[in-house]
């Protein structure tokens, strides 16, 4: 019995992890640069808007305004995608949900291996850049990258789980989640400031992604203790939303064939 | 319940909702407050059948008679109307012949993800890889692409890789018969009766009455949706 249980787990892991590979492989097949765009598309990014802020806008004399955006896209960019793709997640794989009944979190788990995985090549190339141009100063606060990170897979999974259900009812919501996305960018400080948040608009660290943005700069940048009230509300309300996220996508998910 | 039995459902019914859509802004536009444009439509109604382990069950019925839902429900892909009930003893598996592949990755790939998917591990799926290969007869283009594959290819490399899968109940869906040319056939029915059908509950829905005939030990016959027949396969064949 045991061996049969801890067969099928292994047989589950497994599937994740190929599923995982499959969604990364697929995404860069095809393209000549392959998986080199995975690395080149963040860093056009991040380019462009430091051209822009540095030159045309701000006016911005501090060159590391550019590892202060390159923390925030590439966080912001594995939200983003994440929760883009698992839009559509259903109605991907309704060819195998269609033939046999396997839980549908492990999908899930595949989207956010996928994107996360691409997200951590990023940053170990923010940490190369860094070494590369500047002379950072690292201690054991990156430790604290660990919750940090753990409570951005959690919120984004909840969001996904809350997108990829209702979608199974609401085609529009597609696009309604592009404008989100949109408005969003620019409420979160990808490239403005985080400190006017801290001076006047306290409320917006309820955001996690906000809070988790600002948190992985405090330790990463500026070498200190993240600001540990706004990373556990973030933690929190993550938790929140994963757990509330993937009973609604149990329950509310079973029709999702008929609609899809 | 009894461990003898493999699949029981009890008082299936299942009605769709269709949402008709007018093509035009304005249609669409008022259909979205006054709830216009809804049908109902009973795709079935009162299904009660108590499938037993090891059996060979067939489901025959003219298009539109409900036995596609019926194997969703069997499968669990989609719920019934409130107040069915399915059980199901073991692993379930639908097997149809357009299933599964992801046409951007190789056979080689699509091997490896559809075998995990039936449930092989990673170990057993490389030892077989070869072997499947050669079955499916596609030695040559194990690393193109699959899109760039006949639909004869692709449906011998489907039941190449079904054939090491690990379910207990197999929903076949014109899964069996038909499967590329004389040759393969021939292979294919004798691997199919050696290794698949031993042990195994399978429901098989088809138009083929030929195959029906020759394997099914029960039949069951729909029409719209309700049971007319369940029994012998010459004799329910007879009432269609």
């Amino acid at each position: 019995m045991l061996i049969k249980i801890s067969r099928n787990f292994r047989n589950r892991l497994e599937r994740i992890y190929l599923f995982a590979n499959t969604d990364y492989y697929v995404r860069y097949y095809g393209s000549k640069l392959g998986i080199l765009w995975a690395f080149l598309n963040p860093f056009f990014q991040i380019l462009i808007y430091y051209l822009v802020f540095t030159y045309l806008i701000f006016k911005i004399k501090d060159p590391s305004f550019i590892l202060y955006l390159f923390t925030g896209v590439i966080t912001w960019q594995f939200f983003s995608e994440t929760t883009n793709s698992s839009i559509r997640l259903f109605l991907k794989q309704r060819y195998i949900l269609q033939n046999i009944a396997l839980p549908k979190v492990d999908f899930f788990w595949s989207l956010i291996g996928s994107k996360f995985w691409g997200y951590l090549i990023n940053f170990l190339i923010f940490i190369l850049f860094d070494f590369l141009f500047f002379k950072p100063v690292f201690s054991s606060n990156l430790l604290y990258l660990l919750p940090i990170w753990i409570g951005l897979i959690l919120f984004t999974l909840g969001v996904s789980f809350i997108l990829s259900t209702l979608y199974v009812y609401l085609n529009d919501l597609s696009h309604l989640w592009d404008i989100t996305l949109m408005a969003g960018f620019w409420a979160v400080p990808i490239i403005w400031d985080y400190h006017i948040i801290y001076n006047n608009y306290s409320f917006m660290l309820l955001n996690p992604v906000t809070a988790f943005i600002i948190n992985i700069r405090q330790v990463v940048l500026e070498n200190s203790t993240p600001d540990l009230k706004s990373l556990f509300t973030a933690l929190a309300i993550s938790l929140v939303f994963a757990v509330s996220g993937y009973y609604f996508m149990k329950f509310k998910s079973k029709k999702a064939l008929e609609f899809l | 319940m009894d461990n003898d039995i493999a699949i029981k459902l009890e008082n299936i019914n299942k009605t769709f909702v269709l949402h008709d859509r007018g093509n035009t802004i304005r249609d669409r536009f008022f259909s979205l407050f006054s709830g216009k444009g809804t049908r109902k439509l009973k795709a079935l109604q009162n299904v009660t059948v108590e499938i037993k382990k090891g059996e060979f069950f067939g489901i025959i019925g003219l298009n539109g008679s409900g036995k596609s839902t019926l194997v969703q429900i069997m499968n669990k892909a989609i719920p019934p109307d409130k107040g069915g009930r399915v059980i199901t003893n073991g692993r379930t598996m639908r097997l149809a012949l357009g299933m599964g592949f992801n046409d951007e990755l190789t056979a080689r790939q699509n091997i490896m993800l559809n075998s995990s998917v039936l449930g092989m591990s990673i170990k057993e799926i490389k030892s077989k890889m070869n072997e499947i290969i050669d079955f499916a007869e596609l030695k040559e283009f194990a690393d193109t692409p699959v899109k760039y594959y006949s639909s004869g290819m692709k449906s011998k490399l489907m039941f190449s890789i079904a054939v090491n899968a690990e379910a207990d109940i197999f929903l076949m869906d014109e899964f069996f018969g038909g499967v590329g040319d004389q040759n393969f056939h021939k292979k294919a029915d004798a691997i199919f009766h050696d290794r698949f059908v031993k042990g195994k509950t399978i429901i098989h829905v088809s138009h083929q009455l030929e195959t029906i005939r020759k394997y099914c030990d029960r039949v069951m016959l729909l029409e719209k949706g309700k049971i007319i027949a369940i029994g012998k396969p010459d004799e329910v064949i007879d009432k269609m």
